[in-house]
């Protein structure tokens, strides 16, 4: 049975799933690349303002070649990457950046420029240095999908994806529902990208919300190895309001972060960063402040902040500013008031499609991933999106080009059609965000995310489970809108299933991981990516070794406690959840 | 929570807000072709309607209603 007869089929040689800024620069590499083809962006918001890029804090992640040291800049992402990390890709991201960042200037973004004329470049959390979007992401992505469009770039908002189309060839396109309108779509196409971003279970910061991992999820049912899932990085903001984007820029600028009693406290947890710590470190210590009771609350302050740090603020986070002021924090142009700071939940990072070094699926042919939705990408934010888009962009150009028409199978496009349709069709039942909460109150708790034990997550993961096979099967849509939930409810289920069955298999202390009951950070047994796969309907869970020995870089095999623990210990602290 | 007010007689029914809203937040009155806000429980309060209003008949706050269970709070 063809497709054909019963749904919009839109035929294109190239499918990009996202219009955040890796499906951006993709799209308009391939499209540049290769001008004859078809390339559509599908997106379920709007092209250009959804999730994190349009609301990025503010900072791109910039290495310039021509200013730079290039191996100071490997080995500090290979470092704090604890070695759990693709050093090829990194290698390329570096080797790409300045190629890419001049593409994003010809494509119309503007970058800060200090009096001189040069790239402004403020610290910010880290030890290396990035660049400073002129009134945040909000022109970059209008500019990028402006020209987009000038050179022909379809693009259909408002559509979500749900799940992808294979054959014995690989992936040969999508399926998805009109948001507003309820139309089902079917999409054919020589090359399939997802560009849409990771998952964040529904959290407070503006932009995070359209993250849900849509992606990983279909990915996930389509059948292709992903990994990464144990590996989440908790970044930290706004508990009450939501204020944002631009934490890395705040401590950047030298914001302090203080406990229940009025203290700095993260100069003890890392004397060289204290406050501009990455957020493997961040997040744990606020932890640690809860446990030894003084916390919560955790503020933010920046009232110490100079009229040239202000200055910069306006210029790099305007919206975030707006806010400020509103809510009687920024008062002319002083801040006045402390902000109620928190981690977030568990955010899987680096996580998604395994990869090779085109960012082209390891098992699913014709499948690419980018940005956030690939495993390893080399680097981090908005830049290893940008840069992974325009390298994938390129390959898939040229696959394009070379694959024949492919034929889909209708069978398939109605199992996944009534599968992203049931919440509406069934007569009754729960709302997603009763189900949202439930998710949350299952992963979110410090202990079971952050400072991790096999019970806790154990114990977790039958939560998950509880509400996979009990609400789940709930799932109540009035309207197009909320099937949009809906569906997003089923990718953010799969997704903490995903976590937690990963940061099991774990049983050491790396990066993000930070387990209770196995302080090491063990290079002699757990250099090691875990990976996942549907097999049989089930999630198989697997670890494969780091290639090391072809990298650059090699770690010492020992094993040692994990610096963070050492840390803890090393205050004297208790290490315990008391439960 | 989120936006929180749209000056009826300020818009002129462009559509620029429901154009902009990531969340899906605004739809369109097809009987006065002026926008209204339906789904404010999604509202992030990220600003986009606002600043892509022209006539500036948009206001949104930061306040956050809805309880987000956030990790060292348990």
């Amino acid at each position: 049975m063809e497709a054909q007869a019963l749904d919009n089929v839109v035929d294109t040689d190239i499918l990009v799933i996202g219009g955040g800024i890796g499906g951006h620069t993709f799209a308009i590499t391939a499209k540049e690349k290769a001008p004859a083809l078809k390339v559509t962006v599908v997106e379920k918001a709007r092209a250009g303002k959804t999730g994190p890029s349009a609301l990025v804090g503010g900072r791109y992640d910039g290495f310039l070649p021509e200013r730079d040291d290039f191996d100071l800049y490997f080995r500090s992402r290979v470092e704090e990457a604890d070695y759990l990390c693709d050093q090829e890709k990194i290698e390329d991201n570096l080797r790409w950046a300045g190629d890419v960042f001049r593409s994003l200037e010809r494509w119309g973004a503007k970058f800060a420029r200090t009096g001189e004329g040069d790239y402004q470049r403020p610290l910010s959390r880290g030890t290396t240095r990035g660049m400073l979007l002129e009134n945040g992401g909000v022109p970059l992505m209008n500019a990028l999908n402006n020209y987009a469009g000038s050179i022909g770039v379809q693009f259909l908002n408002r559509i979500m994806v749900t799940d992808l189309l294979s054959n014995e060839e690989g992936v040969v396109g999508a399926v998805g529902f009109g948001v507003r309108d309820g139309d089902f779509y079917v999409f054919r196409s020589k090359v399939t990208v997802l560009a849409t971003g990771m998952t964040r279970f529904k959290t407070i910061q503006p932009g995070h919300r359209n993250d849900t991992g849509d992606g990983y999820a279909m990915a996930y049912r389509a059948g292709a190895e992903v990994a990464g899932f144990d590996s989440t990085h908790h970044n930290t903001y706004g508990a009450r309001m939501e204020f944002g984007p631009g934490n890395n820029l705040y401590v950047g600028l030298g914001a302090f972060f203080l406990n229940v009693k009025g203290e700095r406290f993260m100069h003890k947890y890392h004397p060289e960063l204290a406050e501009r710590a990455d957020f493997v470190w961040l997040a744990p210590s606020f932890c640690i402040e809860r446990m030894e009771h003084r916390a919560p609350p955790i503020y933010l302050d920046m009232r110490h902040f100079t009229p040239d740090k202000i200055e910069t603020l306006w210029k790099a986070v305007p919206y975030a500013m707006m806010k400020y002021e509103r809510a009687g924090v920024l008062k002319n142009n002083k801040f006045v008031e402390l902000i109620e700071y928190t981690p977030e939940g568990p955010r899987p990072m680096p996580s998604g499609v395994l990869t090779n070094r085109n960012y082209e699926s390891r098992n699913l042919p014709g499948l690419f991933a980018v940005g956030d939705v690939t495993s390893q990408k080399g680097g981090g934010g908005l830049s290893a999106a940008a840069i992974s888009g325009v390298i994938a962009g390129a390959f898939a150009a040229e696959k394009a080009s070379g694959n024949s028409r492919v034929r889909i199978d209708g069978k398939q496009v109605e199992a996944h059609k009534q599968a992203c349709l049931a919440p509406l069709k069934r007569d009754d039942g729960m709302e997603p965000d009763h189900i949202i909460l439930a998710l949350q109150e299952a992963i979110h708790p410090y202990y079971v995310g952050i400072i991790r034990h096999e019970r806790r997550l154990t114990k977790a993961l039958e939560e998950v489970a509880q509400i996979r096979d009990s609400l789940v099967p709930l799932l109540h849509a009035y309207d197009f809108h909320y099937l949009m939930s809906a569906n997003e409810v089923r990718s953010m289920v799969l997704c903490a299933e995903m976590f937690l069955r990963s940061a099991l298999e774990r049983k050491e202390s790396r990066l993000g991981c930070l387990r209770e009951d196995y302080r090491e950070l063990d290079n002699v047994n757990w250099l090691r990516y875990i990976h996942l796969k549907r097999d049989n309907g089930k999630m198989k869970v697997w670890s494969e070794e780091v290639p090391v020995e072809k990298y650059k870089l090699k770690p010492k095999r020992e094993k040692c406690l994990h610096p963070f623990w050492k840390r803890v210990e090393e205050l004297g602290y208790s290490t315990l959840v008391e439960e | 929570m989120g936006i929180r007010k749209i000056d009826l007689e300020l818009c002129n029914g462009c559509g620029a807000c429901v154009e902009a809203c990531p969340l899906d937040v605004l739809r369109i009155d097809k009987a006065t072709t002026k926008p209204f806000i339906k789904y404010l429980r999604d509202c992030q309060s990220c600003l986009l309607c606002e600043i892509n209003c022209p006539l500036q008949a948009i206001f949104v706050s930061p306040d956050y209603e809805r309880r987000i269970p956030m990790p060292i709070y348990y």
